[in-house]
């Protein structure tokens, strides 16, 4: 680790903290009051997708717990320095679909990848996979959106990530190219 | 279903992860309790938000929004939602999904779940700072656009 890169990081880890949050949160109440005969149904409304979500996501978050403790988040860079093949790409995006944790966690590991010596297309897709493919969510998106959807959606977008990474690293060697 | 299912892999795993070190699944256990009192207050605040919704909104006039022909603009509408917004995808499936019941198509909920977790332009400062312009503007850009080629495809298959 040459430099630290955790003081940039936001934040704002969720809306929670922010004036968005208190806005909706006092703006939902004064609606509840105004129209009370709504607000019991309302309720109702929300206790019924409540119970379906309490069924599935302390489950998912045991899950991401898990794979925290299990799975080393900075080995990543050590495996995808330069001319790592295809157990590089295979590292990636195992580690990227499993590992839990928003993009701005993912950020300063690409960074450090790349200051190591990483493929443009090895970090891309790292980005893309850690971004748009977390597996243990797929639960709660089976739960809420049905199997179909959620498996479709995951086969497209691992589709996506990597011609994704594809067409950066060609716009990126075109840049050397030219430039050098 | 879906959640005995998933409550019953996930149990397995907690016991063997248990039986391999303790140590490690308490640690786990805890990281899940802590990420679970984060997430709280907004997945209430959405669940609410829900609920107001179906509550105030008369069914007819859901269905009117949000169902009939999936249109370009309904589809780019949802795409630029979801690029802009940053809240926990965790949080955003219950709502994606409370769209669909209420009548919304697949097409424009996929176009808002990708757009959300794929494009981060609350992020753009720090991933410019971590792998340079050039790179980050490409990818969000490419991003958004197989997005879009993601809900088309989910829109036809499902």
């Amino acid at each position: 680790m040459t430099k630290s890169t955790s003081a940039v990081r936001p934040k704002q880890t969720d809306i929670t903290r922010s004036w968005l949050f208190v806005g909706a949160a006092l703006l939902l109440l004064a609606g509840m009051a105004l129209f009370f005969d709504q607000a019991a149904a309302a309720l109702g409304i929300a206790g019924l997708y409540g119970w379906q979500m309490l069924a599935v996501l302390p489950a998912v978050l045991v899950l991401m717990g898990l794979v925290d403790v299990w799975v080393p988040k900075q080995s990543v860079s050590r495996h995808l320095g330069r001319g790592s093949g295809l157990g590089g790409i295979a590292i990636a995006v195992g580690l990227g679909t499993f590992a839990a944790g928003p993009l701005y966690i993912a950020l300063p590991i690409a960074g450090a990848m790349l200051r190591k010596g990483a493929s443009v297309f090895n970090v891309v897709l790292f980005m893309g996979v850690w971004a748009s493919l977390k597996v243990p969510q797929l639960g709660v998106e089976v739960q809420f959106l049905g199997f179909r959807f959620a498996v479709w959606r995951f086969i497209f977008t691992l589709a996506s990530v990597f011609l994704i990474a594809w067409f950066v690293s060609v716009l990126e060697s075109r840049k050397e190219t030219t430039e050098g | 279903m879906v959640a005995v299912v998933l409550n019953a892999v996930i149990g397995l795993l907690l016991a063997w992860s248990w039986v391999r070190d303790p140590g490690k699944t308490k640690q786990a256990l805890r990281r899940a309790l802590f990420r679970g009192l984060g997430l709280g207050p907004t997945m209430v605040l959405i669940l609410l938000l829900i609920g107001v919704l179906f509550a105030l909104v008369p069914p007819e006039t859901m269905e009117h929004l949000l169902g009939g022909e999936t249109t370009g603009l309904r589809v780019a509408a949802a795409s630029v939602f979801g690029a802009l917004t940053f809240i926990p995808s965790l949080v955003a499936l219950p709502l994606a999904g409370s769209l669909v019941d209420a009548g919304a198509n697949y097409m424009p909920v996929a176009a808002f779940i990708t757009t959300l977790t794929m494009v981060g332009a609350v992020t753009l400062p720090l991933e410019i700072k971590e792998v340079g312009l050039r790179i980050t503007l490409w990818r969000n850009a490419l991003a958004f656009l197989f997005a879009v080629l993601i809900s088309l495809a989910v829109g036809v298959v499902v």
